[in-house]
């Protein structure tokens, strides 16, 4: 395996159009593992973790926030820019372990690779009996699936929707936006051209009375994937709900927003009576399959108590 | 731009070095084998387990998955570059003291990962070193006397900078 590392985003997207090959490498901490277990094999790898144009945080013109793809999730955790955006915050202090927040960045944390009970735990014979992460055609998480729904249990992605944050996307053909949400496509594939990096997130400015939280389940207290999570951001206008989005993380192959409209205009003090009404819509969005260690309907009900925990944090302010 | 072989250059335990390597080598593969740095150890490969933390720009890291040229251009802290001579380093002392060492294996990614949290916060409560210690595993299960021990660095060199 060979390993480059460009000096500038110029140089890495013109290395990336003339080598189809080439597997991009921002922290780490999501392919290494893999490459060392020898769950992927690339030829190519083109490192971008030190790229001047994917760092720093800065105001856009809107009264928003830039945030380069390459900013650790520790600085993500960390820095006073993003006070206001709690959820995301809350989010990044969540993932893994100290190591890894020190070493893994945002974009890296947006585009990670889904996850399997099978195939990243190395079962024996899943090298055998293939499954579509192996080429085959089958999957054993979830019989008889058309194609691969391996999770994706990124804590940073819910929490950017919630805020409704828009990727930046920067390739040959020039720069382009667009919702963190559309970045996911069926099957854990991501909406990014092969030449194309992605450069930065552009988060809107927060409105009066916005507020934000992240909660999850995991099986250990910390440097655990989540079981499933939930970002919640609510503005109140005159002690009434104005607007609220509800994003659930590792509720199936991406993040699911479930439609608020239903509590539009209720009273903001009472975070249970939201809850309750927007609890039948989590059947849906939670994707019905066991996970390593709880089944289907566990997850579901976590999904619940998510969501309850992160709509009581916002409503108290 | 394409080539197998990489020109590193890094600020290795205090001093500047460079080697040439192959350009898919990890730091762990880079400070054990070329180095000859054996104190940090290579175990799960994966970033689960901690034995192999090293500090990259006082930050604790897993050099095992972390390539060699990430490091380009930084400063990288290992075991080896605690104790003064024969003469161990508190937070090195703390861990004997408190029977905090068993089989050992962890331990060098333990302290490297101790030494990052009493640099951020001096004096830090229980609840501060599990969160601190939460990358870093221990199978032989000491994790009681793992606490006990950064606790007890953290007053011994509270007690020297009070000295000094």
């Amino acid at each position: 395996m060979r390993v480059t590392k460009p000096a500038t985003l110029a140089e890495a997207i013109r290395f990336l159009s003339t080598n189809p090959e080439a597997k991009i490498l921002a922290g780490g901490t999501d392919l290494l593992p893999r490459l060392n277990q020898k769950l992927e094999y690339h030829d190519l790898l083109c490192c971008l973790d030190d790229l001047p144009e994917l760092q720093g945080i800065s105001l856009t013109a809107g009264g928003g926030l830039y945030i380069g793809a390459s900013l650790r999730l520790w600085e993500l955790a960390e820095t006073p820019a993003l006070a206001g955006y709690l959820a995301i915050q809350q989010a990044a202090a969540k993932v893994a372990s100290p190591q890894i927040r020190n070493q893994a960045t945002l974009g890296g944390n947006l585009l990670q690779e889904n996850r399997c009970m099978f195939f990243n735990n190395q079962v024996p014979w899943s090298d055998v009996n293939k499954c579509f992460k192996w080429g085959g055609n089958q999957c054993f998480q979830y019989k008889g699936s058309k194609e691969c729904v391996a999770l994706f249990q990124s804590d940073l992605a819910p929490a950017m929707m919630a805020h409704g944050a828009q990727a930046v996307l920067t390739g040959s053909g020039g720069e382009r936006r667009m919702p963190v949400a559309e970045l996911y496509l069926s099957a854990g594939r991501k909406a990014i051209a092969h030449d194309e990096v992605l450069t930065g997130l552009v988060l809107p400015p927060l409105p009066a009375g916005s507020r934000s939280a992240y909660r999850r389940w995991t099986i250990r207290g910390s440097f655990d994937f989540p079981l499933v999570s939930c970002a919640v951001r609510l503005k109140v206008e005159a002690g009434a709900v104005a607007d609220c989005a509800v994003v659930f993380g590792s509720a199936g192959i991406m993040p699911k927003a479930i439609d608020t409209s239903l509590i539009m205009g209720m009273a903001a003090g009472d975070p249970q009576g939201l809850a309750q009404k927007l609890m039948p819509l989590i059947n849906k969005a939670v994707a019905p399959f066991r996970d390593t260690r709880v089944n289907a309907g566990v997850r579901v009900d976590m999904a619940k108590d998510c969501m309850a925990k992160a709509l009581a944090a916002v409503c108290s302010g | 731009m394409n080539a197998t072989m990489y020109e590193l250059e890094l600020t290795l335990n205090g001093k500047k070095v460079k080697d040439m390597i192959p350009s898919d080598m990890l730091l762990i593969d880079y400070l054990r084998n070329v180095r000859l740095l054996t104190g940090s150890k290579k175990a799960c490969g994966a970033g689960e387990c901690g034995a192999c933390t090293v500090l990259m720009n006082g930050r604790p890291i897993y050099s095992c998955i972390t390539l060699a040229l990430q490091a380009q251009g930084k400063e990288i802290e290992t075991i080896e570059n605690l104790s003064d001579g024969d003469t161990l380093h508190p937070i090195q002392e703390a861990y004997l003291d408190a029977g905090a060492v068993q089989c050992g294996y962890c331990t060098p990614g333990m302290i490297m990962s101790t030494k990052a949290l009493l640099q951020k916060e001096p004096q830090p409560g229980t609840q501060c070193i599990k969160e601190a210690m939460a990358g870093n595993l221990c199978r032989c299960t000491g994790y009681q006397q793992i606490i006990e021990a950064v606790q007890l660095a953290s007053e011994r060199m509270e007690q020297r900078r009070r000295d000094s």
